[in-house]
């Protein structure tokens, strides 16, 4: 799977250096040389990024197309048939592949909204002066930083059937036991719990940083104004922070499409890799593993990855379209 | 000029290092020849390494243990990419139908001489790992999962049932009997259910059929159709209604977690079980007792040692395989890890024969499992059973855990499980 990040665009050669009457001297050839050499340099130093990217993620892109129009099995090498866009036709007549859209979108805005909200305020309290700030601060990047199988695993325990902590809590104070990984939302809202504990701080830390970009004389002129500390978070910082929160919500939604380690592991039966007994979390990645990887369709498991691949395209459109949108906005306001 | 040319060849010389390092291959070092063996689990070798190496002055042998799913899962890819896989593979039972489907990519073990072995193993053990024309063999077989059916004697006394493993294969000759025994216990209200995971008893049943999910030597699904699949579905489906499950996910923490607690009373016990148990609970050491299955024998599990045939030492590989699967090591392997020997020979060793286990309260584990594996008639395995087995989990764990309809939950299984095959 290859994520669209937009290609950083290269760097234009710097202008040619013109050596006073260079061009007339005898040695012409020589400073055309030079001059040639001199304009390759920055072309030679971005070269090996080019190069891993072809070879890493170019060339895998075009060849996962390519395997997209064939049925093969992975074991018959060999007996590969072109079969056009059979496999996206497919795809589009297939239950579990709608199914597995929804779960993907689903579990985007119930993980990507309140864990952008909830960095937010979060933010918004680092952001005042507390007593051992930096310890704060740093604290809330350690979920980010654990293995996010170690969280996976502990948050499965959590949420476990019948010997669960949830579940001992609920029978604590008298209420009937959930099964979280059989139900359709039980599952979903276990699932985004574990990535909004991922990644809430990451975003905190984000949006702090863009908050302390912020000039103090306008919370100063507020406060004077009389506007407590929420309404100073919902007028001024909030407003701030516009381009900050688009980009936020795009990596955090081109990671919701990829989702993949968090249903995988949540699936505690062993060996399987369809998202529960009803597929009712199994994601588009994961979809894509079981074709490719357990019922070793490789033709149809590409033409799924080709899918998540357009999807991402057009949400980074959608996001460019946003966040140029709003410097427009600025830019008419100056 | 000298210095920016010398920064550019500096440059160009740290990309190619770097495409050099990409993809450099590993070089064959000199002396000893190195013969690699790939398992899964616990197979008991170390020390038949160590004998075979000693006959062997110059051949050293290196095994790579893994997780049950990722050794067969790297197995597919080293074999799909051509190179990376071991001189000997293990393959289990879940695995062999997809890959004997694909014979082109092991060694006949047939040209190499095994056609000796075949009358030392049970037919569908030396079926099991044949192509479907019948003329290549790509494994040899290690050991098998003999059906029996382990109990709680403690919470079987409970209920008021016998305990004696005689007087409780008599209970339950055909699954019937076993539900009915079943709804006997539930009646008596102890607490803990019958069984452990409705998966394990389905499959069970399943396991004994002559025919299951596809048409004997077709590739034609018939998961649907076959009377005796939905037979099985619904008789587990109606003992979950009847309450008889403990509702777990086998092989989940949870169920060992169940295990340890002692709430559920029977569990299918093919022969590996047994470690499963003692391993997992061994404070339960003495509360077990183990009865025959229901309706008489089956396998579950067990596997094959199989040389790919990339493999650059095949005949060497296969002096190996030879040795490892030889009755006299399946019968010492047995005795020291508790794998059921696949070989008739180590079946009907005394040493086998007469072997009891401790743990299970001095059960005669050696005739038990043997008579299971003897009696086994073969069955039918299509390329993608496994994944039509798991479909049909589903839909046992959609009524178990979700509260479905059996009937829905039946025929959203077949649906899955025809995709599947697809």
């Amino acid at each position: 799977m290859t994520i669209a990040t937009p290609a950083p665009a290269a760097d234009p050669a710097p202008p040619r250096r013109r050596t006073p009457g260079g061009d007339r001297t005898p040695h012409t050839a020589r400073s055309v040389l030079r001059r040639v050499a001199s304009a390759a340099v920055p072309y030679g130093l971005i070269a090996p990024f080019f190069a891993i990217f072809a070879a890493f993620g170019l060339f895998p892109m075009l060849y996962t197309a390519w395997i997209s129009l064939t049925d093969r099995d992975m074991l018959h090498p060999g007996a590969e048939r072109f079969v056009g866009l059979r496999n996206y036709a497919d795809l589009l007549s297939d239950d579990f592949f709608w199914n597995a859209v929804g779960n993907t979108f689903l579990l985007m805005a119930m993980s990507s909204v309140p864990q952008l909200a909830l960095a937010l305020i979060l933010a918004h309290i680092l952001n005042a002066r507390l007593r051992g700030r930096t310890l704060f601060r740093m604290g809330v990047l350690l979920p980010n930083i654990t293995s996010i199988v170690a969280v996976t695993i502990v948050f499965s325990q959590i949420f476990g059937r019948q010997f669960g902590l949830v579940t001992w809590l609920l029978d604590e104070v008298g209420l009937d036991p959930v099964n979280w990984q059989a139900g359709e939302w039980t599952s979903k809202i276990a699932i985004s719990s574990m990535v909004i504990w991922r990644w809430t701080g990451y975003n905190a830390l984000i949006y702090l940083a863009a908050m302390q970009a912020i000039p103090k004389e306008h919370f100063e002129a507020a406060a004077m104004d009389g506007a407590g500390t929420w309404r100073q978070l919902w007028h001024i910082t909030l407003p701030a922070l516009r381009p900050t929160i688009a980009f936020t919500a795009l990596v955090s939604v081109i990671g919701q499409i990829q989702l993949f380690t968090e249903p995988l592991l949540f699936d505690t039966s062993p060996g399987s890799v369809s998202g529960g007994n009803s597929h009712q979390f199994q994601t588009l990645a994961l979809l894509l593993y079981e074709e490719s990887f357990r019922l070793h369709n490789f033709g149809y498991g590409s033409a799924i990855a080709w899918v998540m691949f357009l999807v991402t395209v057009v949400f980074a459109a959608l996001a460019y379209l946003v966040t140029r949108g709003g410097s427009r906005l600025k830019g008419g306001s100056r | 000029m000298r210095a920016r040319r010398g920064r550019h060849a500096a440059m160009a010389g740290t990309a190619v290092l770097a495409m050099a390092l990409l993809t450099s291959a590993c070089g064959d070092d000199g002396g000893k020849t190195k013969l690699t063996i790939n398992t899964f689990g616990v197979f008991g070798y170390t020390d038949l390494y160590r004998e075979f190496e000693a006959s062997h002055p110059d051949i050293e042998i290196v095994e790579t243990v893994s997780e049950y799913n990722d050794h067969h899962n790297n197995l597919v890819n080293h074999l799909a990419a051509g190179s990376g896989a071991a001189d000997v593979e293990a393959v289990d039972e879940g695995f062999m139908a997809q890959l004997k489907a694909a014979p082109e990519q092991f060694v006949n073990l047939l040209d190499l001489g095994a056609g000796d072995r075949q009358a030392d193993y049970p037919e569908f053990k030396w079926a099991g790992s044949l192509s479907a024309d019948g003329k290549t063999q790509i494994g040899l077989g290690t050991d098998v999962g003999g059906l029996a059916m382990c109990y709680r004697t403690d919470l079987f006394a409970a209920a008021g049932l016998p305990t004696d493993p005689a007087a409780v294969s008599a209970l339950w000759p055909s699954w019937d009997d076993y539900f009915k025994t079943g709804r006997t216990f539930t009646a008596k209200n102890t607490g803990p259910k019958f069984f452990d995971a409705g998966t394990n008893i389905y499959n069970a049943q399943v396991f004994q059929l002559d025919e299951s999910y596809y048409a004997t030597g077709t590739p034609d699904l018939i998961v649907g159709s076959n009377p005796q699949v939905k037979a099985a579905f619904d008789a587990t489906a109606q003992a979950i209604a009847d309450g008889q499950s403990a509702g777990l996910v086998a092989f989940e923490d949870e169920w060992v977690t169940a295990m340890k607690a002692g709430t559920f009373a029977t569990i299918t016990c093919p022969a590996w079980m047994q470690g499963y148990i003692k391993e997992n609970a061994p404070d339960t050491a003495g509360k077990w007792n183990i009865a025959a299955i229901p309706g008489g024998s089956g396998n579950w599990g067990g596997s094959w040692l199989t040389i790919p045939a990339q493999s650059d030492h095949q005949d060497l590989a296969y002096e190996l395989v030879s040795f490892l699967t030889a009755p006299a090591q399946q019968t010492r392997i047995f005795t020291e890890t508790g794998n059921f020997p696949s070989s008739l020979g180590a079946i009907r060793d005394p040493a086998v024969q007469s072997f009891t286990n401790p743990f299970f309260d001095d059960a005669p584990t050696g005739r038990i499992f043997g008579e299971s594996a003897i009696k086994l008639a073969p069955q039918y395995q299509g390329a993608k059973h496994g994944a039509v087995r798991q479909a049909m989990e589903h839909g046992i764990q959609r009524i178990e855990q979700e509260d479905q309809a059996p009937d829905a939950a039946f025929r959203e299984s077949v649906d899955e499980a025809e995709r599947a095959a697809r």
